[in-house]
C-alpha cells in the first residue's frame, strides 16, 4: 500500500512547476490516498529570537488557507513528556510521538494540557465538537532532527478515525515527506538571502553623489554581502576595445592601475582570448573555478591578474566566480569574486546573488547615464544663451570702436545685437527660475512656512514687470486685470508661490518666443464663477493641430523661428505645477495666428476670496 | 567694410539654428568682404553646402544628435569638396573629437562657443589667403 501511495505522490510531484505547487501536490496526494478530509504539513523554522517554531508549509483544499498561514507553534519546550508543549501539533514535534484520536472529547481528555485550538477553531468554524471526528499526526524526522509534522483529519466515511493500515502507510513514506520539507527549509533560507542582498547596496548609495566613491562602495558592499575576500568590477572602455579595472576590494592599490584585458571579436577561438576575464565578457557567460588547476586549465587563462594578486599574499587562490554585466544584450563589464571567506567554494546561492548584483550595477549605470544626459541638456540650455550674449556684446563693442576710429556707427545693427543679448538673457532667466522650482520639488523635507495671503493680480503684474527689460525685437506686453480679479487672493506658502511665479514666467516666455517681431503679448486676469482665470496670448506662429495634444510632454519642443530647440522642459514644468496646485489649463491655437493659454485657478470659499 | 582680394568672391555657409550666433557671425564676415549664406537645418546645409567654399557649421544643429556633422559627412560622401570647414559647438572638444572623423582631404578645425569673432575671422582669412 505504501508503494502505491508513494507512486501517487511521486507522480503528483513531477507535475509541479513551482515550489508552491509542489507543496500543494504533496499534501493533496496524501489527503487523497488516505481519504482524509484535511491534510496539513507543518515545517520547522526559526523565529526572530532564534527559537524553533512550526508553521504551515501546505494545506489541502478544504483547510482554511489564509488563516492557517498566521498560525504557528513553538517547539522549544524542555519537557520530553510534552507538558509544556504548544498545541497538539507542537506536542508531536517536541516529543516525537504520533497522536491518534477518534473524537473531539478524546482529544480534549488526553491532550487538554497542551491543546490550544488554533487550527481547530479556524478549520471547523469555531465548532470543533460539531465537525471534528478524527486526527492522526506524525512527526517528520530526518535522522534525529524533527523537520516538521504531518497531520490528517477526518477520515471519510469512518467514525473511528484512521485504521492501522493507513498509519503504517504513512510511517513508511514519512521520510520521503521529511526530505521534501527539508528542501523547502533550504529554499526559504536561500530566498531570504537573495531578498536581503540589495539592501546594503542601496544603503551604500544614499550618500552624496561621487562616481568614484560610488564604485568603491559597490565593490566593498558586494564583497561584504557575498562574504568574499576579493571583489573586482571591470568595465568595458568607451571604445569597446578593452576591460579596465574600475575598482576592487581586498588587495593593494598598486595592482589597480595596470590591469587591462583586450577584448576581441566573438569569432576568435578561446586560446586567443586575452584572459579568463575577457573570455567572460566576449562569450557573455559566467565562469567559475574551484581550484588553481581548474583555473589554469581554461584555454583563455593568462595569469596576469593572478600574478598581481597572489604573488606575495599570505594565502593562495582557491576559488573564483566571474559573471558578465549585461545591459540588454551588450556587455558593459565583468564582476569577479575570489576566495569566499567561510566556505570552500561559491555556492549556487552565491552565484545567483552575484548575477542579481550584476543586474543592479546595470541599473546604476543606466541611472548615471540618464543623469548625465539631463545635466548635459541643462548645461546646453544655459551655456548656449550665455555664449550668445558674449558674442553679440563683442560685436557691439566692435561697432563702438568704429565710432572711435571715425567710421560710421550703424545704429540698426547695434540695436539688433542688443536684441539678441536680451533674448538670450530672457531664456537664461527663465531656465534658471525653472531649475530652482525643479530643485525644490526634488529636494528637502524642510517646511515651506505657513501659507500667506497672495494677491494674484500683484503676482502677475510683478512677473510682467520683471520681464520688461528683457523684451526684444520690439515685442511689447499688454496687461488687463478686471476689478473683480484684482480682489482675488490665494493662500500660498513660499514653495507654492515660487511655483506660480515659475508657471507665469514660462507661459510668458513661450508667448514672447513665438511672437513675431513688434508683436504684442496679451496678459489678462479675470473672474469666472469661483475661479480666477489667467490668460496669456500671443499672435505669433501658433501651434499645428497635430502638435497640440503633445505640447505638455516632457522633451517635446516645437521649433520656433530663430530659436534653438529647447529640451521641452518649460511646458512640462508648467504641467507639473498645474497638477501640483490642482489647476487646469486650456490651450487654443491656430497655425499662423497665435496661441492662447488659459489657466483656471479655483478660489476656495472661506479664507480665499 | 574692408574687402581684401582674398575674401571677395568667397562664399561662407554659416549653419546654426540659433540666430543669436548666426547674426553676429554673418555681420562680421560680411563686413570683411565674405559673401554669407545661412542655414538652420540639416536639409538646408545639404542643399546650400555645394554653393559655398567655406562652411562654418554648428555640430548640433536643431537636435542633439550631431546633425551638423552628419550633414557635412553626407556632403563629403556625395563628392562635395569645400576648402575649409570650421565646426563650432558649445560642447567641449573632447566630447566631440571622436565623432569628428572627417576625412583628411578636407581641412577642418574646431571652435568652442563662445569665441571671439576676430578669431574666426583670422581663421577664415588665413585659409582664404592660402587658397588664393
Amino acid at each position: 500500500m505504501a508503494n502505491v501511495v508513494r507512486e501517487i505522490i511521486l507522480a503528483s510531484i513531477s507535475k509541479a512547476t513551482s515550489f508552491d505547487e509542489l507543496g500543494k501536490q504533496i499534501v493533496e496526494a496524501c489527503a487523497n490516498s488516505l481519504d482524509a478530509e484535511v491534510c496539513t504539513i507543518w515545517r520547522r523554522y526559526t523565529d526572530d529570537s532564534g527559537a524553533p517554531r512550526l508553521r504551515l508549509l501546505s494545506a489541502s483544499a478544504k483547510a482554511p488557507q489564509t488563516i492557517a498561514q498566521e498560525i504557528t507553534y513553538a517547539i522549544h519546550g524542555q519537557d520530553p513528556e510534552g507538558h509544556d508543549a504548544d498545541g497538539v501539533t507542537g506536542y508531536v514535534a517536541q516529543t516525537r510521538r504520533e497522536v491518534h484520536v477518534s473524537s473531539f472529547s478524546e482529544l480534549k481528555d488526553r491532550f487538554g494540557f497542551c491543546w490550544r485550538g488554533y487550527m481547530d477553531n479556524a478549520q471547523w468554524g469555531g465548532q470543533p465538537n460539531e465537525y471534528f471526528r478524527s486526527l492522526s499526526a506524525f512527526p517528520l524526522l530526518l535522522g534525529n532532527r524533527v523537520v516538521g509534522v504531518l497531520k490528517f483529519e477526518n477520515k471519510r466515511g469512518s467514525a473511528v478515525g484512521f485504521p492501522e493500515e493507513d498509519l503504517t502507510t504513512i510511517r513508511e513514506i514519512a521520510v520521503d515527506i521529511a526530505l521534501a520539507v527539508h528542501f523547502f527549509e533550504l529554499l526559504e533560507f536561500h530566498e531570504e538571502k537573495l531578498i536581503q542582498a540589495p539592501a546594503p547596496l542601496v544603503a551604500a548609495l544614499l550618500g552624496p553623489f561621487d562616481p568614484k566613491e560610488l564604485l568603491s562602495k559597490i565593490v566593498k558592499t558586494i564583497a561584504d554581502t557575498l562574504h568574499t575576500r576579493i571583489c573586482t568590477l571591470w568595465l568595458v572602455d568607451s571604445a569597446g576595445k578593452e576591460l579596465r579595472l574600475a575598482d576592487g576590494y581586498g588587495f593593494s592599490t598598486e595592482a589597480r592601475a595596470k590591469q587591462t584585458y583586450r577584448l576581441a571579436d566573438p569569432s576568435v577561438p578561446d586560446e586567443e582570448i586575452d584572459g579568463i576575464t575577457a573570455w567572460v565578457a566576449i562569450r557573455k557567460k559566467p565562469f567559475w573555478a574551484n581550484s588553481w588547476s581548474e583555473l589554469k586549465a581554461h584555454p583563455s587563462w593568462r595569469g596576469k591578474w593572478d600574478r598581481e594578486i597572489w604573488t606575495d599574499r599570505g594565502e593562495a587562490f582557491h576559488c573564483l566566480y566571474a559573471v558578465p554585466v549585461l545591459r540588454q544584450d551588450k556587455v558593459i563589464g565583468v564582476l569577479k569574486v575570489e576566495n569566499p571567506i567561510d566556505r570552500a567554494t561559491f555556492t549556487n546561492s552565491d552565484r545567483a546573488m552575484c548575477g542579481m548584483l550584476a543586474n543592479l550595477i546595470v541599473l546604476l549605470d543606466l541611472a548615471q547615464q540618464l543623469r548625465a544626459e539631463l545635466i548635459s541638456d541643462l548645461v546646453h540650455l544655459i551655456r548656449s544663451p550665455i555664449g550668445q550674449v558674449l558674442m553679440n556684446l563683442s560685436a557691439l563693442l566692435d561697432e563702438i570702436h568704429n565710432l572711435r576710429e571715425g567710421k560710421a556707427f550703424r545704429v540698426a545693427l547695434a540695436e539688433e545685437y542688443v536684441n539678441f543679448i536680451k533674448k538670450a538673457l530672457l531664456a537664461v532667466t527663465v531656465t534658471s527660475r525653472t531649475l530652482v522650482a525643479f530643485a525644490r520639488r526634488t529636494g528637502t523635507l524642510e517646511s515651506a512656512g505657513p501659507p500667506e495671503k497672495t494677491s494674484l493680480a500683484e503676482l502677475v503684474e510683478e512677473r510682467v514687470r520683471e520681464i520688461q527689460p528683457l523684451l526684444y525685437g520690439g515685442i511689447t506686453t499688454k496687461t488687463t486685470i478686471s476689478d473683480a480679479a484684482r480682489e482675488a487672493e490665494l493662500y500660498l506658502d513660499v514653495t507654492d508661490r515660487t511655483r506660480v511665479q515659475t508657471l507665469v514666467d514660462n507661459l510668458l516666455h513661450n508667448a514672447i518666443k513665438y511672437s513675431r517681431a513688434d508683436g504684442v503679448v496679451e496678459v489678462g486676469l479675470c473672474r469666472q464663477d469661483g475661479s480666477a482665470v489667467l490668460m496669456i496670448r500671443d499672435y505669433g506662429q501658433g501651434i499645428a493641430e497635430e502638435d497640440l495634444p503633445r505640447i505638455f510632454e516632457p522633451g517635446f519642443s516645437r521649433r520656433a523661428p530663430g530659436h534653438p530647440q529647447g529640451t521641452g522642459m518649460g511646458l512640462a514644468t508648467v504641467k507639473q505645477i498645474l497638477e501640483r496646485l490642482n489647476w487646469s489649463c486650456q490651450v487654443n491655437s491656430r497655425a499662423g495666428e497665435g496661441t492662447t493659454f488659459q489657466v483656471s485657478m479655483p478660489l476656495r470659499g472661506g479664507r480665499d476670496t | 567694410m574692408s574687402t581684401s582680394r582674398q575674401t571677395a568672391g568667397i562664399t561662407v555657409l554659416v549653419a546654426d539654428d540659433d540666430d543669436g550666433y548666426r547674426f553676429p557671425i554673418k555681420a562680421c564676415l560680411e563686413d570683411h568682404g565674405f559673401t554669407v549664406i545661412e542655414a538652420t537645418t540639416r536639409e538646408e546645409v545639404i542643399a546650400l553646402g555645394p554653393g559655398a567654399q567655406i562652411w562654418v557649421v554648428d555640430v548640433r544643429l536643431p537636435t542633439a544628435e550631431m546633425e551638423g556633422i552628419q550633414a557635412v559627412r553626407s556632403l563629403l560622401e556625395a563628392g562635395t569638396r569645400p576648402h575649409y570647414v570650421v565646426f563650432i559647438s558649445v560642447i567641449p572638444q573632447e566630447n566631440v573629437t571622436e565623432r569628428l572623423s572627417i576625412p583628411g582631404f578636407v581641412k577642418s578645425d574646431f571652435l568652442g562657443k563662445p569665441f571671439e569673432l576676430q578669431v574666426l575671422l583670422e581663421m577664415l582669412t588665413g585659409r582664404a589667403e592660402r587658397e588664393a
